[in-house]
C-alpha cells in the first residue's frame, strides 16, 4: 500500500469505519511515515471545523397550513384513496363482466329442441335454447360437421339474430 | 395511517430546521433554502402513501429535500436575493458574535461550493447530523461503501482547498 491508498484509511479512521486489521496497518505506517501522520492531523482539523460551526439561525417560517395551497388541498391523497380507487376498481370489474357477458352472447346459437341429426331443422319456428360454446374449437367443429346448405342456413339465421 | 394537517404540523416543526440547514448547505441561498424547505414538507405531506414505514420518517424527508436542492442547483439562479430573510436571532448573541459567526458561515460556504453536490451533502450529514453511513446511503440511495467513498473524496477536496487558501 502506498501513502495514497493510505489516506483513504486516515480518513474513515476517524469516522471509526476500518476494521481492526485496517487499523493496524495504519497505525504501523503512521509510526513510519511523517507525511501520512501530518495528513492525519489536517483531516483532524478539516473533521474539526466542519463539526463544530456554530448553527445558524433558521428563517421563520409559515405553519405548514399557510403553505399548503388551497388548489393543492384538493388534489389530496384521502379523496384518491377513498373514493377515485375504488369507483375505478368498480368501473374496471362492470366492465369486465360485460366483456364477459358480451363474448358469451356473441357464441349462443340457437338450436332446436331435438337431438336429430339435421340441427337445423326446424330452426325458424322451433323453441330456442342458448347454448353456450365453451372455446372456439367447439365452435368450429360445429360448423365444420355442417353440409354446405345447412352452414347457409345456419349464418342467415344468426345474420338475422 | 394518514397524517391530517395538524399531526404533520409537529413534524414540520421537529425537521425543519435540519431540513433548512441541509438545503441551505447544498443551494448556498437563504431564500432558495426556505423555498426547499417548503416545497419538502409539502411534498412529504401529499405523497405520504409512498413513505415505506420499516424507514425512518426523516430520512425520507431529507432524500426528498436533497432532491428537490440538486434541482435547484441544475437551474440556479444566477442573482442572489438582496434581502436576507427574517431569522431566529439567539438572544445571548451580541452583533460582534453574529458578524464573526457570520464571516466562519461564508468562509465554509465557500469552502464547500466547491464540493460536487453529493460529496456536499455527505459530508453535511455526516458532520453535522452525525447520521451513520448507513443512514446516509438511504438518504442518497446509494451503498455504505458508496457514500463512504463520497465522504472521503470530500474531505480530501476540502483539504485540498483549505491548503490552497493557507486555512491548514
Amino acid at each position: 500500500m502506498n501513502c495514497k491508498e493510505f489516506e483513504r484509511l486516515i480518513v474513515l479512521s476517524l469516522e471509526g469505519e476500518n476494521t481492526s486489521r485496517q487499523e493496524n496497518i495504519l497505525q504501523t505506517h503512521l509510526e513510519e511515515c511523517a507525511g501520512c501522520r501530518k495528513a492525519l492531523e489536517d483531516y483532524r482539523d478539516v473533521r474539526h471545523l466542519f463539526s463544530t460551526l456554530p448553527l445558524e439561525p433558521v428563517p421563520v417560517l409559515p405553519a405548514f397550513k399557510r403553505f399548503v395551497p388551497e388548489k393543492r388541498k384538493m388534489a389530496f391523497p384521502v379523496l384518491r384513496r377513498t373514493i377515485l380507487a375504488p369507483a375505478a376498481l368498480a368501473v374496471c370489474l362492470l366492465l369486465t363482466i360485460g366483456i364477459i357477458k358480451f363474448r358469451n352472447a356473441s357464441l349462443s346459437v340457437p338450436v332446436p329442441n331435438s337431438s336429430g341429426a339435421n340441427l337445423l331443422a326446424g330452426v325458424s319456428e322451433g323453441e330456442f335454447f342458448d347454448v353456450n360454446f365453451p372455446n372456439s374449437t367447439d365452435y368450429q367443429y360445429f360448423i365444420e360437421n355442417l353440409s354446405v346448405e345447412e352452414q347457409e342456413t345456419f349464418f342467415k339465421i344468426l345474420n338475422e339474430i | 395511517m394518514f397524517m391530517n394537517e395538524a399531526d404533520f404540523e409537529i413534524i414540520v416543526r421537529e425537521n425543519q430546521e435540519r431540513i433548512y440547514r441541509l438545503a441551505l448547505r447544498i443551494v448556498g441561498n437563504k431564500e432558495e433554502a426556505k423555498d426547499i424547505t417548503q416545497e419538502t414538507f409539502l411534498a412529504a405531506y401529499e405523497h405520504q402513501g409512498r413513505f415505506r414505514r420499516e424507514a425512518n420518517f426523516s430520512t425520507y424527508i431529507y432524500r426528498i429535500a436533497l432532491n428537490f436542492a440538486f434541482r435547484a442547483l441544475k437551474r440556479k439562479r444566477p442573482v442572489q436575493t438582496l434581502e436576507k430573510p427574517e431569522t431566529i436571532r439567539s438572544k445571548d448573541e451580541n452583533p460582534a458574535q453574529i458578524f464573526q459567526r457570520e464571516e466562519k458561515e461564508a468562509d465554509i460556504q465557500r469552502l464547500l461550493d466547491f464540493l460536487p453536490p453529493r460529496q456536499k451533502a455527505v459530508v453535511h450529514l455526516r458532520l453535522y447530523e452525525n447520521l451513520s453511513f448507513i443512514e446516509v446511503a438511504r438518504v442518497l440511495g446509494c451503498r455504505p461503501a458508496t457514500a463512504r467513498t463520497h465522504y472521503f473524496f470530500g474531505l480530501q477536496n476540502l483539504r485540498k482547498e483549505m491548503k490552497a487558501s493557507h486555512e491548514l
